[in-house]
This record gives C-alpha cells, sequence and structure tokens, in this order.
C-alpha cells in the first residue's frame, strides 16, 4: 500500500483538489459525479427542514452531486461517501431539495 | 492533557440540546455518555472542532475541516445513527431515560482515565 501524499515533489500542489492519477477507485467514484440513481430500499432520513421525516423510495429518482471522500487533495474516511440530491414534492411548499448522503451499495444507477 | 473546562460544557449542553432536539436518548450506562462527551471535549481543544472521538481516522485535521465526522457527524443528522452510543433512538436496548448529564458525573466516571 502506498501513502498518496499531496506535495510539489509528486507534482500535486496541496492546494488542489486534482485526483492522484494511479487510484482507478477513486476515478471512479468520482466518474459516478452527475450520474441519476435510486435507491435499492426504502430509507428514512430525519434531517428535511420542518418536516419530522422523510423516506427515499426505490421510485424515486436523485443525481449524485459529489463523492467525498477524497477532499482537497486529501482521503477521509466518510461511511456514506456519494452526496445525492432529490426534489421532493411537500404540500404548500412545492418542490423541496433534499441532499442525502449514501454508500455505493445502497443505490444503482439509473443514467449516466 | 484533560480537555478545557470551557470545551467540556460546550460538548455538555451541546449534548443534552441535541438529545432533546433529535428525540434521542442517552445510553442507560452513562459512563458510555460521560467518555464520549469528554473525547468530544478533546477534540474541541485540539481540532478546533468536535470530530467523532470514536473513529480511527489517517488525518484528523482534513476530516474535522471537511466535516463529515463532526459531531452531530452526518449520519446522525441524516439518519438518527450514531456507533458511539452518545445519541440512542427510543427503540435501542441500550437507551436510557435520561436526557441530561451533569458535569460531576462526567468528571467522576472520567477522572482516572
Amino acid at each position: 500500500e502506498v501513502a498518496l501524499k499531496s506535495d510539489s515533489s509528486t507534482g500535486f500542489d496541496s492546494s488542489s483538489s486534482s485526483p492522484p492519477e494511479e487510484d482507478e477507485e477513486l476515478k471512479k467514484n468520482l466518474e459516478k459525479v452527475g450520474c441519476k440513481v435510486k435507491v435499492k430500499s426504502p430509507l428514512k432520513v430525519y434531517h428535511v427542514p420542518k418536516l419530522p421525516e422523510v423516506e427515499l423510495t426505490p421510485d424515486m429518482v436523485g443525481v449524485i452531486k459529489q463523492y467525498v471522500g477524497f477532499w482537497k487533495g486529501k482521503y477521509i474516511s466518510p461511511n456514506y461517501p456519494f452526496k445525492v440530491e432529490y426534489r421532493i414534492d411537500v404540500p404548500d411548499r412545492g418542490s423541496v431539495k433534499l441532499v442525502v448522503h449514501l454508500k455505493e451499495e445502497e443505490f444503482e444507477i439509473i443514467a449516466e | 492533557a484533560d480537555p478545557s473546562d470551557k470545551s467540556m460544557e460546550v460538548m455538555r449542553k451541546f449534548s443534552e440540546q441535541f438529545c432533546r432536539k433529535s428525540d434521542t436518548y442517552f445510553c442507560v450506562d452513562k459512563s458510555v455518555t460521560a467518555v464520549v462527551i469528554k473525547g468530544l471535549a478533546d477534540h474541541r481543544d485540539t481540532l478546533g472542532a468536535p470530530l467523532c472521538p470514536c473513529r480511527h481516522y489517517d488525518d484528523k485535521e482534513a476530516e474535522a475541516k471537511q466535516g463529515f465526522w463532526n459531531c452531530p457527524c452526518v449520519p446522525m443528522r441524516e439518519r438518527k445513527e450514531c456507533h458511539c452510543m452518545l445519541f440512542l433512538t427510543p427503540d435501542n436496548d441500550f437507551a436510557g431515560k435520561e436526557q441530561t448529564i451533569t458535569l460531576d458525573e462526567i468528571r467522576e466516571v472520567t477522572s482516572n482515565m
């Protein structure tokens, strides 16, 4: 295992967020950003303002907005690293944006 | 070194408030609660953020700045999942009935650590 450090000797600027070329898995994860996804099974979340809970179901489509396992040139350890945005219809409030973090096993990609 | 009194009090208060807000309870064994609060206070002092004390990190500074594991962490905020057992939903076998803890309780448990 090789520790990947961002420093000038390896050609990486520590202030940049460009991923190490040789990390294929990271590349694959970053490439999922922009994909449309749906959860494989229902998932309840509790962080939507003014709603006690919201259930995400497999018929709802979200979009991966970000992969947060690699941040500002550094590896970090989120257990749900994919930030997925949904729009849900809430009575009297119209379409409300909902962002939820998922792990790879929880969703399937339905379109690139 | 022990965490500062200020951070201990900030994290104690935060824990009580978040319990009420999220409708969760402290562990029936309050020493669990005390140890986690002390760990959070320590990270608040050393990292500037209450990074979860119950996990291993390769790069604590980066984790604290990014924020995923800053208490209340993303899994707790979104799903009410707290693997530290600081905030337990009522259906959890280890959930107690309390949402308060005093500084004395924390000190008593953690004084020999």
